[in-house]
């Protein structure tokens, strides 16, 4: 029975956790640890029982090298789940819960779940007295996600329902305080996602890849009444920091 | 919209949120201006040139807009869009068109004459589209520009809100950018994600950022889990906590630690049993003596601090049913009872920190990372995330050099973001003019068991 929970850090390794393995930069594996399992690396193999019981942050040695094992945060998890779909990735994932103003207690609606990367963000910032209600309409998928949370002791804090909302809506009224949406028409579940926000006032993010779906949900947005619409986009570098020596050229023969 | 009912769940947090009261903290948003505002009753305020009072929000929902008439506050329904008062004419391109003053007919006294005889917004904006000569030229876009400048100048209307982190970030960003180190939206965005702040985490925070991380990362544990504020001198300097008017419960959770006290902390005794010791002394002799008690090292805090320093001494021989003694012995005991109360507090944090659970450590100081990284380290749980904010990026690539030679960290990133903003108009999407080029530069590693060696 899993006790494991991306929600509350615990010390040891338990069976059925989901680890991290960290190898290097760029060079990082999820696992979920089972008895009697290996998990083949490029140092050789890593015995599932050799961790059980081990400090999360501990070097692990394998026949030709070492590794750590990392805590499952929803920004490790993010860069190491398997994809259904395309994910949004920790950048935008920031900018998406900053801006919905997320925090303990937020309750929350979104579709599509997709392969559950910004899922697992939402629900770590608003539990533990908030809720995800989240709508998938590929059966699998949201299957999937279902059996993730329960692995990953997030349960109590979503409901994953296999829906299409822009067919048939949320069917939820004045519980929202935040919705987010990241479908290839966002503007046909606009006026049920307006429904579903609390009727206080909320905040709503469409999250889109072209700039005409932008245009187009911009001006849904508009016509129903919504407020401070603005649009963003966040872009990160990553810097590659090292010292190097400039050889100084010698002007002499 | 009715008025709530018994609600459901007992929570008060969550149903006092709506209604503005008198003595709230409120933002008004008019544009892109925000500005932020304590509610209190027959106080005229000002914002963007109009002065007025905040009477008339009382009572109403937090996210209502209200607009400004004769000094004060009326709620209105919605307001006006810019293509309502388009008429049918319109040109095509502006090549006959000339910018002179004289283009329009109304004169500055002849608007405020009309705000005085109280006309509706759309209505100047009516009489001025009548005025203009050029105005039936323009295109159909040019004029909706026109309107929405129009607008944004004789149109007092604004939206109360409550405030929180992304308003309060917004707010510091445009008019102070400097007392939050120039740390914009998306920067904190990352710090907060990157830290896995959430409910039930410990956070130690070294933050001379006006509170604007220490505020951040207490609506994000949302009262559970505690934070450590690590701060220079005697007393954090945190006004942006104070606006964001946090619950009590959430506060009980924040401890102050100045730096001072950092190396007592670090050879594991404390001194705080000595501060202990001389504030039990009687309100009598000791009192002046230990304010100047070198050993004690200033690190004391009151609320009450009086000019008494020097006067002291004088008021133990002053008869008893002397009001001016009275008073003077009344606060020295405030001030001791104050003074109990701060090392108490403090002992708390440094027992809490010696647990060395940590769950994570973010810098966001005007000091150098470096030695505020390796000197609070050891205080962090294995396996947790360690944030570095500068605005400078050698600060950050520093840190990252030298933390990377003594080999305690892994999983390090050194990045910065960048944040455009969009005009979204049908025909007329571009991104804005101006983009902002400072928003720092972070450093992200994870801690990792420290080796036996």
């Amino acid at each position: 029975i899993s006790s494991m929970s991306l929600a509350k850090y615990h010390d040891k390794v338990k069976e059925n956790d989901t680890v991290i393995l960290y190898l290097g930069y760029d060079n990082t594996h999820a696992i979920k640890i089972k008895k009697g399992s290996v998990f083949q690396t490029r140092y050789g193999a890593l015995r599932h029982n050799d961790i059980i019981g081990t400090t999360y942050g501990s070097r692990v040695h394998c026949p030709k090298g070492y590794l750590y094992i990392l805590y499952p945060t929803p920004e490790l998890w993010t860069s190491n789940l398997p994809h259904r779909t395309q994910i949004l990735y920790t950048t935008d994932i920031s900018v998406v819960s900053f801006q919905l103003d997320l925090k303990p207690g937020a309750v929350v609606v979104e579709s599509g779940t997709g392969s559950a990367s910004l899922s697992h963000s939402i629900i770590r910032s608003i539990l533990p007295d908030g809720h995800l209600y989240t709508f998938e309409f590929h059966k699998e998928r949201a299957q999937k996600a279902e059996e993730e949370f329960k692995d990953h002791g997030l349960s109590d804090y979503v409901t994953v329902t296999h829906k299409d909302v822009c067919q048939f809506g949320f069917d939820l009224e004045d519980v929202a305080d935040a919705v987010f949406l990241d479908l290839p028409v966002p503007w046909d579940a606009i006026p049920s996602a307006k429904k579903a926000l609390k009727k206080q006032g909320g905040r709503i993010c469409s999250f889109s890849p072209c700039i005409e779906q932008v245009q187009k949900s911009c001006a849904c947005f508009a016509e129903l009444g919504f407020e401070e619409i603005s649009t963003k986009e966040c872009l990160v570098r990553n810097f590659d920091v090292r010292t190097i020596n400039l050889p100084n050229p010698e002007f002499f023969f | 919209m009715a008025t709530s009912s018994e609600p459901m769940c007992v929570d008060e947090r969550k149903t006092s949120n709506v209604t503005i009261k008198e003595g709230d903290q409120a933002i008004l948003k008019k544009g892109k201006t925000v500005r932020i505002f304590q509610i209190r009753k027959n106080r005229d305020i000002w914002l963007d040139k109009i002065k007025f009072s905040l009477d008339g929000a009382v009572g109403h929902y937090y996210g209502s807009t209200f607009v400004v008439k004769n000094g004060h506050m009326h709620k209105v329904q919605k307001t006006f869009k810019e293509a309502e008062v388009l008429g049918p004419e319109k040109g095509t391109d502006n090549r006959d068109l000339h910018d002179l003053d004289s283009n329009q007919k109304l004169s500055r006294e002849d608007i405020e004459k009309m705000k005085k005889e109280g006309a509706k917004g759309q209505e100047i904006i009516e009489q001025l589209i009548e005025n203009s000569t050029t105005f039936k030229g323009k295109t159909e876009y040019a004029q909706e520009k026109w309107v929405k400048k129009k607008k944004q100048k004789h149109v007092a209307e604004f939206t109360v809100l409550k405030p929180n982190t992304r308003l309060m970030c917004q707010m510091y960003h445009e008019k102070s950018p400097a007392k939050i180190l120039n740390i914009r939206m998306d920067t904190l965005a990352q710090i907060l994600t990157y830290g896995n702040v959430h409910a039930f985490t410990n956070v130690a925070v070294v933050d001379t950022c006006s509170g604007l991380v220490v505020g951040a990362v207490l609506e994000r544990l949302g009262g559970y889990g505690k934070v450590f504020h690590f701060h220079p001198g005697e007393r954090p300097v945190r006004p942006i906590v104070d606006n964001l008017n946090f619950p009590q419960e959430f506060l009980d959770n924040l401890y102050n630690f100045p730096f001072c006290e950092i190396n007592s902390l670090k050879s594991e005794e404390g001194k705080s049993d000595d501060v202990i010791d001389n504030s039990h002394g009687d309100s009598v002799p000791s009192e002046g003596d230990s304010l100047s008690d070198t050993t004690v090292k200033q690190c004391t805090d009151s609320n009450t601090e009086t000019n008494t320093g020097g006067e002291s001494t004088e008021s133990q021989d002053k008869d008893n049913t002397d009001p001016v003694a009275r008073k003077r012995k009344a606060e020295m005991s405030t001030r001791e009872a104050n003074k109990i109360l701060y090392s108490k507090r403090l002992s708390e944090a440094k027992e809490l920190l010696l647990k060395r659970n940590i769950d994570c450590l973010i810098i966001a100081s005007k000091f150098n990372p470096t030695p505020l990284v390796t000197t609070l380290i050891e205080y962090v749980a294995p396996s947790r995330p360690i944030v570095v904010y500068s605005q400078y990026k050698e600060a950050v690539m520093d840190a990252y050099a030298y933390l990377r030679e003594i080999g305690c960290l892994v999983n390090y990133r050194v990045s910065e973001t960048w944040l455009r903003e969009y005009q979204i108009l049908p025909m007329r999407t571009h991104p804005e003019i101006q983009m902002s080029a400072g928003g720092g530069y972070l450093l992200t590693a994870t801690t990792i068991v420290k080796e036996q060696k």
